[in-house]
């Protein structure tokens, strides 16, 4: 059902998307027809199969406004995901991004937006921010009670 | 009075001249008178021939310059008889003065020797009052002294206790702050040397560390977060 933020994993993913809607929302007043044949030259793949299985599915009339509403539903959904602010020692790859993303959906049991930061600093590991809580696993921070400790 | 008595003569002495000198002018004066009447009583009116007159005038000039000799005679006998008493009343004196002068020395002298011995009988008399005396004040003083000195002694004590006391502070606050300079210092060693060592692990961890190391760190660390329920509401 939410397979069109499938691949959003961090908040650029986000924005891209949320711009991407935007944009077709822009169409669906200039044209006539069905909500998939407006956003076909515009939206991803991702995006338009999902417009298409919705509307497949009779979620979508043909209606300007309600396919404007629509849109803007989606825009509303991605807006309410939880962001999962992490500062991590190194730019990680999209694959790696995808994995983290994929563990924390496994593990939590829903979709989490990352927030990424790079910060050679912390050495490795991670130091996180999420619902205005904050904990920092960062090696260096190990390191440093290790030090203090043997001090 | 030495020096009144020849002012006394001399006055006497140019009374009893001009005294002299009038007896013997009144006296000169009465035998001509008399002689003249003398004539005039016994005598007719006769010429008087030239030569009487020139033997009478000298005569009469004769009896004047005798006369005149005889006062001088008189007025020198006097005026010598009168210096011989006066030497002779100066002498007196002077044996008087000397004789008295005499006596008033002796008279001195025993008497000043006698205040002499009344002095010394009265200081031998006084001298045990005064010994008594300088024994007591020379005890007062050396009381005084004594007392003096106590005091200033407590005084110095007191001084030294404070110096002391103040000296004690204040080295105890010297070392209190080289304690806490040294706190300090050892701190910021600790925290540099902690610096150091962070810097170096960083830097060699840093570049130790690969991509898939990374991963699992990233992984580990949000294992342990879900672990602390940080994912929960």
């Amino acid at each position: 059902m939410n397979s069109f933020f499938k691949n959003v994993f961090t908040k650029e993913d986000l924005i891209s998307l949320k711009q991407e809607i935007s944009e077709i929302q822009k169409a669906v007043f200039a044209q006539t027809g069905l909500l998939s044949e407006k956003a076909k030259s515009i939206a991803k793949k991702e995006l338009l199969e999902y417009i298409l299985e919705v509307e497949k599915k009779g979620g979508i009339s043909f209606n300007p406004k309600e396919q404007f509403e629509f849109l803007e539903n989606l825009k509303r959904k991605l807006d309410s995901l939880p962001v999962l602010k992490m500062v991590l020692a190194f730019s990680p790859p999209p694959a790696t991004i995808e994995r983290i993303s994929q563990f924390l959906e496994n593990e939590l049991g829903r979709k989490i937006v990352l927030d990424l930061t790079c910060n050679p600093e912390i050495i490795g590991g991670a130091i996180l921010e999420y619902e205005g809580k904050y904990i920092n696993l960062s090696l260096a921070k190990n390191l440093e009670k290790i030090l203090k400790t043997n001090e | 009075m030495p020096e009144t008595i020849p002012s006394n003569l001399f006055l006497l002495f140019v009374f009893l001249f001009f005294f002299v000198f009038l007896i013997s002018f009144f006296t000169v004066l009465i035998l001509i008178l008399r002689k003249e009447k003398k004539f005039n009583r016994e005598t007719i009116l006769l010429p008087i021939s030239p030569s009487f007159k020139e033997s009478a005038e000298a005569m009469l000039k004769n009896e004047l310059e005798k006369s005149t000799k005889e006062v001088r005679e008189i007025i020198k006998t006097s005026f010598f008889q009168l210096i011989s008493n006066y030497q002779r009343e100066t002498e007196k004196i002077s044996e008087t003065v000397s004789v008295l002068a005499l006596d008033f020395k002796n008279t001195l002298k025993q008497r000043t020797n006698e205040i002499f011995e009344a002095l010394k009988v009265e200081l031998k008399k006084s001298l045990p009052e005064i010994e008594q005396q300088n024994r007591q004040i020379s005890q007062a003083i050396l009381e005084e002294a004594r007392e003096r000195i106590t005091h200033s002694e407590k005084e110095i004590e007191m001084i030294f206790q404070e110096v002391k006391k103040e000296f004690l502070e204040k080295k105890a606050e010297i070392e209190k702050m080289l304690e806490n300079y040294k706190q300090e210092k050892i701190k910021e060693i600790d925290e540099k040397i902690f610096q150091i060592l962070a810097d170096v692990s960083k830097k060699v961890l840093g570049k130790a560390i690969d991509l898939s190391t990374h991963e699992e760190l990233v992984f580990s660390a949000l294992k342990k977060a879900k672990e602390e329920n940080f994912f929960k509401a």
